[in-house]
């Protein structure tokens, strides 16, 4: 087996996913660290701007996988064209994004090419030879993972694992034609849910509603406050969404919106990564929650251990008043 | 039809947990347990599927030591026929690899028709199951499944599934699965029931196979943990301390300190 990291680039209906990106740059980091070259993948049809768009912004040497049949993603070809290149170019490990796109097919990949399989990894272990680290338990512990027996390695890496740098220079697209069948099951398309009149990315403060206000009835206090401030939003954790208790357009996290406003206010929100990756670059990061071992700590700048439903009142009284002053 | 439903106990979210003994894994004793959350929504999802479609049979399955039978039964009374505890307490099966075998090899020469999954478990989160699972199998496969769509299968017309996916940025991927098919789900799909309280007794009564993971899969973990840590903070939370008016003002006070909104 060779000393090769392959990344996969993934994509969506506005083509290359910026994640991809990132998972460039950790996998160009980890390859430093274990003296390994990376090579980029793409999957597309004949004449795709993918693969070229991906060289450009990553710099890799990209491995094109082109083939009438790619040019929807589907789960089935992807495996058989990725299964076609590891026979081809045999490399030690195959990193993708972790997101819905990247899950759908790594651990199916992982068992067909009888490779192991790590997902959702944050870091690579700095000083030891191959060891990831992963996120369990809402984000309060991490462990250190290692496959059993040596072999090829499939890996997901968390969105925000590592920041995307431009490259020096461009890289270059190699295309490959894969053996690939029709699919016995196929995607027939995409939707956009409707994200509503909302978009965060423009208010300036964001209030946002996690579990922890206990219920839709206490939506009222987060909006007042929320209307304390002039360009606010009222932001919500998936929890809130999925209990329909606000509706999705509030969504702040992987599967929501990625915002950076000036003040973030966390409210009752535990800090599970796929929330947090939606809003730790935001200037200021508030959070209040009764738990002190909250995740949400590790992310905040300021952090405040209490009952919401006896602070909150007191905090938006309190800047009421100090408005009046003014 | 026969559906199959993975379901996992994993401890309460809120629990303080502390590395165990041996570090390598979070400490287990002193945990309070329920049914994982993304499973009951698999169940439910199966029992919402059996309710429109004759004829269905659901079998619950868990990966786990005996004490969290409780929470297969609890599971398996929002509507299922059987149960089977896949008992793993000789050595605890940590890695979805050793999950999805043992999975398979009971699952085998059985013929289902669907399995539905909880897209991910709330300890672990590494959403694996499902998918290794489908390929061990041969089964199609779609994860992070918001919606399904059996209407199809009424009328007997070719096995296929209707899901639609999830994906991020509020993107939904439609997509067509020729049974048999792995669905593993999102959270929003469904609102559980309550359980019955008729299905509460009936499961409290129902006999609950046991069998021994080494005889399903005699294979070791195909990922060893080395060890658990806490997550390193950033250091930079600064904790206000003090009543809640006095917690109240200096807050204002850093917030206009650091970004004038206020």
């Amino acid at each position: 087996m060779g000393k090769e990291i392959f990344v996969v680039a993934t994509a969506g209906i506005e083509g290359l996913d910026p994640v991809s990106l990132e998972v460039t740059a950790f996998a160009k980091t980890w390859a430093e660290a274990v003296g390994a070259q990376v090579r980029g993948v793409c999957l597309q049809s004949p004449g795709g701007e993918l693969s070229a768009d991906f060289a450009n912004r990553s710099g890799l040497h990209v491995y094109s996988l082109e083939h009438e049949i790619l040019s929807l993603y589907n789960a089935e070809t992807w495996l058989q064209a990725l299964c076609w290149l590891i026979k081809e170019k045999k490399p030690s490990k195959i990193i993708m994004p972790h997101t819905a796109r990247g899950w759908d097919f790594a651990p199916r990949l992982a068992v067909r090419s009888k490779a192991s399989c790590s997902t959702a990894v944050t870091a690579f272990q700095p000083d030891g030879p191959e060891g990831l680290w992963r996120r369990i338990c809402g984000g309060k512990l991490e462990l250190l993972v290692k496959p059993a027996k040596e072999g090829l390695r499939v890996i997901t890496v968390m969105p925000g694992a590592a920041k995307p740098k431009g490259p020096e220079r461009s890289g270059e697209v190699e295309a490959l034609t894969p053996e690939v069948d029709e699919p016995r099951s196929k995607t027939l398309g995409h939707v956009r849910h409707s994200k509503g009149e909302l978009d965060l990315g423009r208010a300036e403060v964001i209030v946002a509603a996690g579990r922890g206000i206990g219920g839709p009835d206490h939506l009222g206090e987060v909006k007042e406050l929320a209307s304390c401030f002039d360009r606010s939003a009222v932001g919500a954790s998936r929890p809130v969404v999925d209990s329909k208790w606000l509706p999705l357009e509030h969504q702040v996290g992987q599967t929501g919106q990625t915002v950076s406003p000036k003040l973030y206010l966390a409210l009752g929100i535990s800090g599970a990564i796929q929330h947090t990756i939606g809003m730790k670059d935001s200037d200021l990061i508030v959070a209040v929650n009764k738990d002190p071992k909250a995740p949400i700590f590790n992310t905040a700048h300021l952090g405040v251990v209490k009952d919401l439903h006896e602070f909150l009142p007191v905090l938006t009284s309190k800047i009421k008043e100090r408005k009046s002053n003014k | 039809m026969k559906i199959l439903v993975c379901v996992k106990a994993v401890p309460l979210s809120e629990s303080n947990f502390q590395i165990n003994e041996t570090g390598d894994f979070y400490e287990e004793s002193s945990l309070k347990y329920q049914v994982n959350e993304y499973d009951l929504y698999a169940m439910e999802e199966a029992v919402r599927t059996k309710e429109r479609l004759e004829d269905v049979e659901i079998t619950g399955v868990m990966v786990g030591p005996p004490p969290r039978m409780e929470q297969l039964r609890k599971a398996l009374a929002l509507g299922a026929d059987e149960g089977l505890l896949m008992d793993d307490s000789v050595r605890p099966a940590r890695d979805a690899f050793s999950v999805a075998s043992s999975v398979a090899s009971f699952a085998r020469g059985r013929h289902f028709d669907m399995v539905f999954c909880g897209f991910m478990s709330e300890d672990l989160m590494q959403a694996q199951t499902g998918p290794m699972l489908a390929e061990m199998l041969g089964f199609s496969c779609a994860t992070t499944v918001v919606s399904c769509d059996t209407s199809g299968l009424e009328n007997e017309t070719k096995g296929l599934v209707y899901c639609e996916r999830e994906l991020e940025g509020g993107i939904v991927e439609k997509v067509e699965l020729e049974l048999p098919a792995v669905m593993t789900v999102q959270s929003g799909i469904n609102t559980p029931r309550y359980a019955s309280l008729s299905n509460v007794l009936r499961v409290k009564e129902m006999e609950i196979s046991l069998i021994s993971v080494a005889d399903l899969y005699s294979g070791g973990p195909a990922e060893n943990i080395v060890r658990a840590g806490l997550p390193q903070t950033t250091g930079q939370c600064e904790f206000l301390e003090g009543d809640a008016e006095g917690v109240a003002l200096e807050l204002i006070e850093k917030i206009r300190a650091r970004t004038q909104v206020v």
